[in-house]
């Protein structure tokens, strides 16, 4: 009996090390052709590790080509969408969980209808309405359609809900403002949800592809994301810059991960707890 | 008097009002009018270059039904969901069990299945690409070895779907595999205990206890990977447009189809026509689940 449990979980550990190789090599690939050069990237058969390992790609990625910039920008947009959104989740979410107002039930049905309408069904208009408004090719531009989350509205609004109304009259009572109250009582007791949403939101900023693509022209504005993809296009066959680039724009979230693990997982998968 | 009054309760529900409209505003311009925008463009042929937008009622929708690229897109799109969310969800569902029925080391499976989850989707769909190279990728290498001939991963029209596919089915189960171990771990001991007494096999127990206890979660994850499938855009634009120095050999789907004629044709009309047809399928999957999940309760 107790054999063939063993045998059992033998079996099991071999297929699920055959995935892990599924999931780990094209990471191991990454990192090993960025330091090979271009005729080790090439040869066959291919090395697995780089036999003269050359930091020359990296060199061409951080100094002769716009990778630092395009990281800049894509911190810069995914670090104050962040911010917008956990301000107007939590501020949308304390007014539908804590206050009555004259078509509330109406403007929170419409919100959340709106949580699963792909971004690509509306994205013509948007862009008519941003040309108009004159934010083609600029950050606001980028940020704005960011700046709103239906589904960090919904989550926040949860959340707030539970927060007992004995404690928000409390403060009202010892002469505190509304905002007195949404900043002093009820934004540190939603300091968890919050870094999950922000997580959450950050990488789902970061991650945005298709809007940067077609709302931004001039290269110094790209985000790493869209600027790498140009990249790979325009040097397609100097395949160990390439996945330098690629390596270098993995990492950030690849370190983070790994130091904030538990954390990361529940802001990741945030939409699936709901 | 009723002036004075609604003065007063506005001044009072300042704070509220005011985020109210705030709110509202934003979603007016960011996500209400746009949406309204494309079922307003999708009958009206407007092409950006033109001063005028004339009415032209359904003509897009039946240039639609002859536009042999969209029914292409729409064929390759659901063909990429219908590959993608059984492989993904089943083979989730296994990984999550395997790492629940007590093995040693689960922490660590977590970690590594989990790691595509983290990756960035251009740059996850850089290195396959590179893999995939039909002259000195690694696959290519590895068939080689086994005398097989080289394949044109990306750039065989029929094979290149199947290619992005397996790429995001190795994006995706990490994903599947956390939502799945919530699930699991929910299952409570008692009855898988049991059914075990009663003499029922692993098999048994699976299918007969474990299924039916986390059918809302398969529920869920169908529909969101369902829909992510519907909008599948990044790792087709970053593999097969404008790859191998050839043109036309991207692999067509719905949202390339509208990012195509919106913004390379400037056709904002009969891309908005293309985008409502994106809307509707994903309203019905939407609703679909809705309605799965209220026969439940």
């Amino acid at each position: 009996m107790k054999k063939t449990v063993r045998a059992q979980n033998v079996i099991i550990h071999i297929i699920m090390i055959f995935g892990s190789i599924w999931m780990l090599f094209p990471l191991l690939w990454v990192f090993s052709t960025s330091f090979k050069t271009l005729e080790e990237a090439i040869a066959v058969p291919p090395t697995i590790l780089p036999a003269q390992p050359t930091l020359n790609n990296y060199y061409v990625v951080l100094f002769e080509s716009s990778f630092v910039r395009f990281f800049l920008n894509s911190i810069l947009v995914a670090a104050v969408s962040t911010l917008l959104v956990l301000l107007t989740s939590s501020l949308a979410g304390f007014i539908f969980a804590k206050y009555k107002f004259w078509g509330k039930s109406l403007l929170f049905l419409l919100i959340v209808a709106t949580t699963s309408i792909p971004f690509e069904t509306y994205m013509s208009p948007l862009y008519l309405i941003f040309r108009d408004l004159g934010l083609v090719d600029t950050y606001s531009g980028l940020i704005a359609p960011l700046a709103i989350s239906s589904f960090g509205i919904f989550f926040m609004r949860q959340n707030i809900l539970s927060i007992p109304d004995e404690l928000l009259d409390a403060a009202k009572i010892d002469g505190c403002s509304d905002f007195r109250v949404y900043s002093n009582v009820i934004l540190p007791l939603s300091r968890s949800p919050m870094a999950a949403l922000g997580i959450y939101n950050f990488m789902f900023a970061w991650g945005f592809f298709i809007w940067p693509l077609i709302l931004i022209n001039s290269e110094r504005k790209l985000t790493l994301e869209v600027g790498l993809a140009m990249y790979a296009q325009r040097k397609m066959m100097d395949y160990g810059a390439v996945m330098a680039g690629a390596a270098f724009s993995i990492l950030p979230s690849l370190i983070v991960f790994l130091i904030l693990r538990e954390r990361f997982v529940e802001g990741m998968t945030l939409t699936g707890f709901k | 008097m009723g002036k004075n009054k609604l003065v007063r309760s506005l001044r009072r529900n300042y704070f509220c009002v005011s985020v109210v409209i705030f709110i509202f505003v934003l979603y007016l311009i960011l996500r209400f009018v746009p949406i309204g925008g494309t079922f307003y463009l999708s009958f009206h042929q407007w092409d950006l270059i033109k001063p005028d937008r004339p009415f032209v009622g359904l003509d897009n929708f039946r240039k639609l039904t002859s536009d042999f690229r969209f029914r292409e897109a729409l064929l390759n799109t659901t063909i990429f969901a219908g590959v993608l969310v059984p492989c993904s969800i089943v083979l989730s569902l296994l990984i999550a069990t395997a790492i629940n029925s007590g093995i040693k080391f689960t922490k660590i499976y977590e970690l590594i299945y989990f790691i595509p989850v983290v990756i960035p989707m251009v740059p996850a769909s850089i290195i396959w690409k590179w893999m995939y190279d039909p002259q000195y990728g690694i696959l290519n290498y590895l068939l080689s070895l086994f005398n097989i001939e080289p394949k044109a991963w990306l750039v065989d029209p029929t094979l290149a779907l199947y290619s992005i596919t397996l790429v995001c089915i190795w994006k995706v189960l990490g994903y599947n595999m956390v939502i799945f171990l919530v699930g699991l771990r929910n299952v409570p001991r008692t009855y898988l205990e049991a059914a075990e007494i009663d003499g029922a096999s692993w098999f048994q127990i699976f299918i007969r206890i474990v299924i039916p206890l986390i059918k809302p979660i398969i529920l869920y994850l169908v529909v969101i990977n369902t829909i992510d499938a519907f909008k599948i855009f990044t790792p087709v634009y970053t593999m097969t447009v404008g790859g191998q120095g050839s043109f036309g050999t991207e692999v067509k789907v719905i949202a390339y189809e509208i990012f195509q004629n919106g913004f390379r044709y400037f056709k904002m009309g009969y891309a908005s026509a293309e985008a409502l047809i994106l809307f509707l399928i994903v309203t019905v999957i939407t609703v679909v689940q809705f309605g799965l999940l209220r026969e439940r309760e």
